[in-house]
């Protein structure tokens, strides 16, 4: 049992970041963030989609997000989580004030994300892309006491994503909006998943202010044999899925830096944590 | 903005540190007859009736103040320390009752005893059903049992309906007497069994009487996902 249900959370709203940056940066331009992620939760999504309670859970990390121009049609992405912290709180009896339960926590590097995007091609204000992106089993799949306190899943994934963006004009203000659709072959019989998203944003203040709309969907094909009853009664999160709703503000206090807070919740799903997380970050744009 | 970058890596680590949940464990307080007869034979056998009392979470409390007394002291007859004896053929109910110390509650558990020719007999089985607590699949019946003719081992049976579903993570096992914790529970192992009838034999450590729950929990979430109660 070497994934938890936790990590299915974590590796949900990674694929935030990826879609975080404007299309394709230019050759020798950059955009970089340092960011850190909380989830806590005190019930989730069962595997009927029904809301169960359990235990406070949570999950922090620390997070290094890159995404370089190698050329105007080649550009390389990085998500390094150096810092993955798994917790769970103390459960104390508030009959007796005994204390049921000791709390733990538990801290590692997460799994890293390489990725290589390419630029199909750009028209007008229309703009795709497809994106490679690996996930790297660098983490710790048996964290903690009883290893449900991963800070990584164990498995080494493949993630093809086709992406399309354009820009638009509503109540004569300035508007984008960009989507994808991908596929994430996943090993170690994990089943494969489909995952889609959409993402809305605009800039005011001089686009000094960002503020942007996002959905993201992932639904498990449950091609993968894993479950508890062939994993020796250990801990996984096999066959999750979920549709997130989320936002991010961003504001720009030079031309190269700024800060942004996000906030994402999935508001439906099947073996997920049912609460939102919290995303605060400096970003750095290299021009 | 070295000075921010710094300040955001070190603070924010510290919204994510262990706290506190508070569990709500308590339960109904309970006494067993740990040793119950059904039934007693005539002309002066006797019997030492034992208890088990839980207390308001479910803590087993040594030694408890229990009054004893019979239906009808003509057919059997008990004493303040609850040794039973058969005085005539006819059925008779031993009471046990206990005043709680925290709530000043009154509570009994009966024994119906036959008083008859037959030699000593103690029931040595309880059947019951397994429910689930959670939207997860889980069920079936159960059997509790001594197996004399297997060196009176304490086996407990789940039946050709049980099932359990197999999304469920980190799924155990335990016998209890809180139906809300596992602090006191003991814990059988984890569940590698997702249908149909198989059993685990208990230490001998362990009376039929000892527990009064069975409790499937699901570790990582930290949460009882299905209970039989033991009658």
């Amino acid at each position: 049992m070497k994934k938890s249900i936790i990590l299915s959370l974590l590796f949900v709203f990674t694929c935030q970041f990826f879609t975080h940056a404007q299309w394709l940066e230019k050759k020798g331009n950059g955009y970089f963030k340092l960011s850190a992620w909380s989830l806590e939760a005190d019930q989730h999504y069962t595997n009927s989609g029904k809301i169960d309670p359990n235990a406070t859970r949570g999950v922090f990390n620390l997070n290094l997000y890159g995404k370089y121009g190698l050329s105007d049609n080649w550009n390389v992405i990085a998500y390094i989580p150096f810092f993955v912290k798994s917790y769970q709180n103390h459960q104390v009896s508030s009959v007796t004030n005994e204390t049921l339960l000791e709390g733990e926590a538990f801290n590692s590097f997460g799994d890293v994300d390489l990725g290589i995007e390419y630029r199909l091609f750009k028209k007008s204000k229309h703009a795709f892309s497809t994106t490679l992106t690996l996930g790297i089993p660098s983490g710790d799949s048996k964290g903690g006491s009883d290893g449900s306190y991963q800070t990584g899943d164990g498995e080494f994934n493949q993630q093809v994503r086709f992406n399309a963006g354009t820009s638009f004009s509503l109540f004569k203000h300035s508007f984008y909006g960009k989507g994808y659709l991908g596929f994430n072959n996943k090993t170690n019989n994990f089943s494969d998943e489909v995952k889609a998203g959409l993402e809305v944003g605009t800039s005011f203040v001089g686009s000094k202010l960002l503020l942007l709309l996002r959905s993201n969907m992932v639904r498990s094909l449950k091609n993968g044999s894993l479950n508890a009853s062939n994993n020796n009664g250990s801990i996984f999160a096999n066959n999750v899925e979920f549709i997130s709703i989320g936002g991010e503000v961003a504001w720009k206090f030079t031309k190269k830096l700024g800060l942004s807070l996000g906030y994402h919740s999935a508001i439906s799903g099947k073996v997920i944590y049912a609460a939102p997380s919290y995303e605060a970050g400096l970003f750095y744009l290299l021009k | 903005m070295k000075k921010a970058i710094l300040m955001v890596v070190c603070i924010l680590p510290l919204f994510s540190c262990v706290k506190t949940d508070l569990v709500n464990d308590r339960v109904d307080p309970k006494i067993f007859i740990s040793n119950p007869l059904l039934e007693l034979k005539k002309n002066g056998a006797a019997h030492q009736f034992e208890v088990n009392y839980f207390n308001y979470v479910g803590k087993e409390i040594e030694n408890p103040s229990v009054s004893w007394s019979s239906s009808d002291p003509a057919v059997l007859t008990i004493t303040e320390d609850g040794l039973a004896t058969g005085i005539e053929f006819g059925t008779a109910t031993v009471t046990a009752a206990l005043t709680t110390l925290e709530e000043n509650l009154t509570i009994t558990k009966k024994d119906v005893v036959i008083v008859s020719t037959a030699t000593l007999t103690e029931s040595i089985e309880f059947i019951g059903t397994v429910v689930t607590t959670s939207n997860y699949k889980l069920g079936g019946s159960y059997v509790l049992k001594v197996h004399e003719g297997e060196n009176d081992i304490l086996r407990l049976s789940l039946g050709d309906d049980y099932i359990a579903s197999t999304s469920l993570p980190g799924l155990y096992i335990y016998l209890g007497n809180n139906p809300n914790s596992i602090a006191d529970a003991y814990e059988i192992g984890p569940v590698t069994v997702f249908q149909g009838a198989h059993f685990y034999d208990l230490p001998s450590t362990i009376s039929i009487y000892d527990y009064s729950y069975i409790l499937y929990w699901c570790k990582p979430f930290g949460v009882k996902v299905g209970e039989g109660q033991i009658q």
